[in-house]
């Protein structure tokens, strides 16, 4: 009788040890919404936090920029939509004014390699046509990107 | 019997290192790439949760308040911050070696995977809104639309055309004509809604980036705040004064850096309305907004930029966070800190960029609202990340429309966004034993053919086990332990004072001078996580204290709303494994200060 106690106790034991486990990585469960709201404002107020942020954001907008282009590579996409598609990865970035920043160019030419394209298509590409036309200076900071 | 925390921890990374040995290690440096681990703790991922840190950043699952279980990127320091200071849970790293060809691919293939979804869940926010739109037409003749930017500015003229509109709209004139203000501002019925409502090509894949779908609802907002920003210069309409987050007085170095950002943001309202872009209507009403809070901060000497809260940004009322007074004073001091140390650093600057005037935005947005919230007892915005300002305000516009057809575009574009819907559903969806974030992590690491293999997961997906699974299966070359906060601390106490008086002092919750019971944790007693042996003995006490409070919270409910009783309860539960030598709870913060 003893015996079988101990055994069903064992049991319980694991079972509620792989329960614990089983709760995997989403399952929760909220004793009062207060004290996720505490550290809601802890979390949110702390977001804008950290000296390296603007050095982090830069590489990471410069990375996404790179990955998109690299999918689109010599797609016949509209420029509006190519643009639309930058517009929003920088507002991701909090970047408002994307088009006058030489970061953006950058990525273009390092996602336009990553695809594969050569130095001499990248001029003729429709989708960058009027990013290009309206300033030259453009052009020079894509082929930078693609260089590097 | 006690165990301290710095040998238990030190037991479980040599437990690791002894059970799944790594081979040789060589000196060379190499990026931080392999499988994070997280304990279990109360809350959400109770069970451990998992990650995969590559370089800076760490790619990890979760689910969204959408439902949506979604792929989230986190720089590692804050991914830290949150999980291992103020979730305080143990965090383990296996370092991993991987050849930096197979390291890019990997990193692009995750790139790719949230482009994807971004993609994809902005698709079904166009779609969405399409479907509005034409509702709206079909019913009223107007589309009610929502234009950002334009929430920043007074409705109406206030009569006169202060200085600096008067300046802008001399600039504006001067680089785009003056016909500019006259075309498209008369604010009537001035041309036909565009009908053509094209069915969105759907992802068959997460890593599939789809075109851009609704561009019918883009099209249309783009038209109109561009005809607004038009309608703001020419009106003269002057900033609210309830978009200007205070973020303290201005020194002369750090005036000089903002009028110099003045000046570039001129050029960025030029050059915007010169280009070809097709949203640079929002942009342009941003950077006005912008320019007239740099102008503000310059006159009135202190430093005002726009409140960065999105309007849909939730609020924690002043009840819901009283008990926690205390941690949030500080979190404030170290807000106040930190925007006084940006200030000194971007007065030592040669210029502000884009991003760094962001930076300073949002900070001085989140310290303005908890410092008012905190005066007045009143609600706090809150939202999670940097965000550009963005206050919008919906107008209702009217259009000519030809109905013929309206009504079939409506039809197709209901159905557009249902299909969309209904195909996020079944590549996001979350499921705790089939598809969590250990099961979906592996899957796309060995989706990923040009990086692998990776290990696995084919059953249950449970973090600790993947990540014992990692460890045999990767070429790992160390394990790297981060102790819980509380432990952490608990480590220089035994340094500094007596061991004995420390473990006394600190072992419960009454007495603890680390740890200060808040509402998020369940009713506990005793910490367990720094005990083996007495780890039953201490559920004994947790079940006995966390029972009494169930008992306490049946007579107090009609009064603190079942508050109590849900403490104790899960209390019991969370305290049951301990009997059985498992750990759970570990306790957690409010707010601690990052590491």
């Amino acid at each position: 009788m003893k015996h079988k106690s101990k055994e069903s106790f064992f049991k319980i034991g694991v079972f509620l040890m792989l329960l614990s486990f089983l709760a995997g990585c989403s399952i929760s469960h909220s004793v009062s919404s207060s004290s996720d709201s505490s550290r809601s404002i802890s979390r949110s107020s702390t977001s804008s936090s950290g000296s390296q942020i603007p050095e982090e954001t830069r590489k990471a907008y410069v990375k996404d920029v790179t990955t998109y282009v690299s999918a689109i590579g010599r797609s016949d996409i509209a420029s509006d939509n190519f643009m639309r598609g930058i517009g929003s990865i920088a507002e991701r970035h909090s970047i408002a004014d994307w088009e006058n920043y030489k970061f953006t160019y950058i990525a273009i030419g390092k996602g336009l390699k990553q695809a594969g394209l050569s130095r001499d298509e990248i001029a003729d590409l429709p989708y960058l046509k009027p990013l290009i036309k309206a300033d030259a200076s453009r052009l020079k900071y894509i082929m930078e990107g693609y260089d590097s | 019997m006690r165990c301290n925390p710095r040998y238990l921890g030190l037991f479980t990374a040599l437990l690791l290192y002894f059970l799944f040995p790594a081979p040789c290690e060589s000196k060379s440096d190499f990026s931080p790439f392999g499988l994070v681990y997280i304990e279990s703790n109360t809350g959400g991922a109770s069970g451990g949760h998992c990650g995969l840190r590559l370089k800076s950043v760490v790619f990890h699952l979760q689910q969204q308040d959408d439902g949506f279980f979604k792929l989230v990127r986190q720089p590692w320091d804050d991914f830290l911050h949150v999980y291992n200071d103020i979730e305080n849970r143990p965090v383990h790293f296996a370092n991993t070696q991987l050849p930096s060809k197979n390291l890019g691919a990997l990193e692009t293939y995750f790139l790719k995977l949230l482009l994807a979804q971004n993609r994809n869940f902005e698709n079904l926010q166009r779609l969405k809104t399409e479907a509005q739109l034409l509702e709206g037409l079909l019913k009223k003749g107007t589309v009610a639309i929502s234009v950002k930017g334009l929430g920043f500015f007074e409705k109406a003229p206030t009569g006169h055309c202060f200085s600096e509109a008067a300046r802008v709209k001399k600039l504006v004139e001067r680089e785009m004509g003056p016909d500019f203000f006259k075309v498209d501002n008369s604010g009537g019925p001035f041309q036909a809604f565009p009908q053509l409502v094209e069915p969105p090509k759907l992802p068959m894949s997460k890593v599939e980036l789809v075109p851009i779908a609704g561009i019918l609802s883009s099209k249309v907002q783009d038209d109109l705040s561009l005809k607004m920003f038009k309608r703001v210069i020419s009106g003269c309409l002057p900033l609210r004064k309830d978009v200007l987050m205070d973020g303290g007085p201005i020194e002369r170095s750090l005036k000089r850096r903002i009028e110099g950002y003045s000046r570039w943001l001129e050029k960025s309202i030029v050059t915007l309305l010169a280009s070809s872009r097709p949203d640079r209507g929002n942009a342009a009403l941003l950077q006005l907004a912008r320019l007239y809070a740099v102008r503000k901060s310059i006159l009135s000497g202190r430093l005002l930029m726009l409140d960065t809260f999105p309007d849909d940004c939730q609020a924690v009322g002043f009840k819901e966070y009283k008990h926690d007074l205390a941690a949030l004073g500080g979190l404030l001091r170290t807000l106040e800190k930190r925007l006084r140390d940006t200030k000194e650093k971007y007065a030592r600057l040669k210029e502000i960029d884009q991003i760094q005037f962001n930076l300073l935005e949002n900070l001085v947005s989140r310290y303005g609202e908890l410092k008012k919230a905190l005066a007045n007892k009143g609600p706090v915005r809150i939202w999670s990340g940097l965000t550009l300002p963005a206050k919008a305000s919906l107008i209702n516009f009217p259009y000519k429309t030809d109905r013929r057809g309206l009504e079939e575009s409506l039809q197709r574009a209901k159905r557009a966004y249902t299909s969309y819907l209904e195909r996020l559903k079944r590549l996001y969806h979350y499921n705790l034993l089939k598809r969590n974030c250990v099961t979906e992590l592996s899957s796309e690491l060995n989706s990923c053919k040009e990086a692998g293999p990776f290990p696995k997961e084919t059953g249950v997906g449970i973090p600790f086990l993947y990540f014992q699974k990692w460890l045999s299966q990767m070429n790992v070359k160390r394990v790297e332990y981060y102790p819980s906060y509380r432990i952490r601390k608990l480590n220089v106490l035994y340094e500094k004072e007596s061991p004995l008086v420390v473990y006394l002092r600190e072992f419960n919750t009454l007495t603890s001078t680390l740890y200060h019971p808040h509402q998020v944790d369940t009713s506990f007693l005793v910490f367990s996580d720094d005990v083996l042996w007495l780890r039953p003995l201490y559920g004994c006490i947790n079940i006995a204290y966390a029972g009494f409070n169930v008992a306490a919270g049946l007579v107090e409910s009609p009064l603190d709303g079942a508050r109590r009783l849900r403490r104790g309860f899960w209390g019991v539960v969370y305290s049951v494994p301990e009997l059985f030598m498992s750990n759970i709870r570990k306790g957690t913060f409010v707010w601690v200060p990052s590491q």
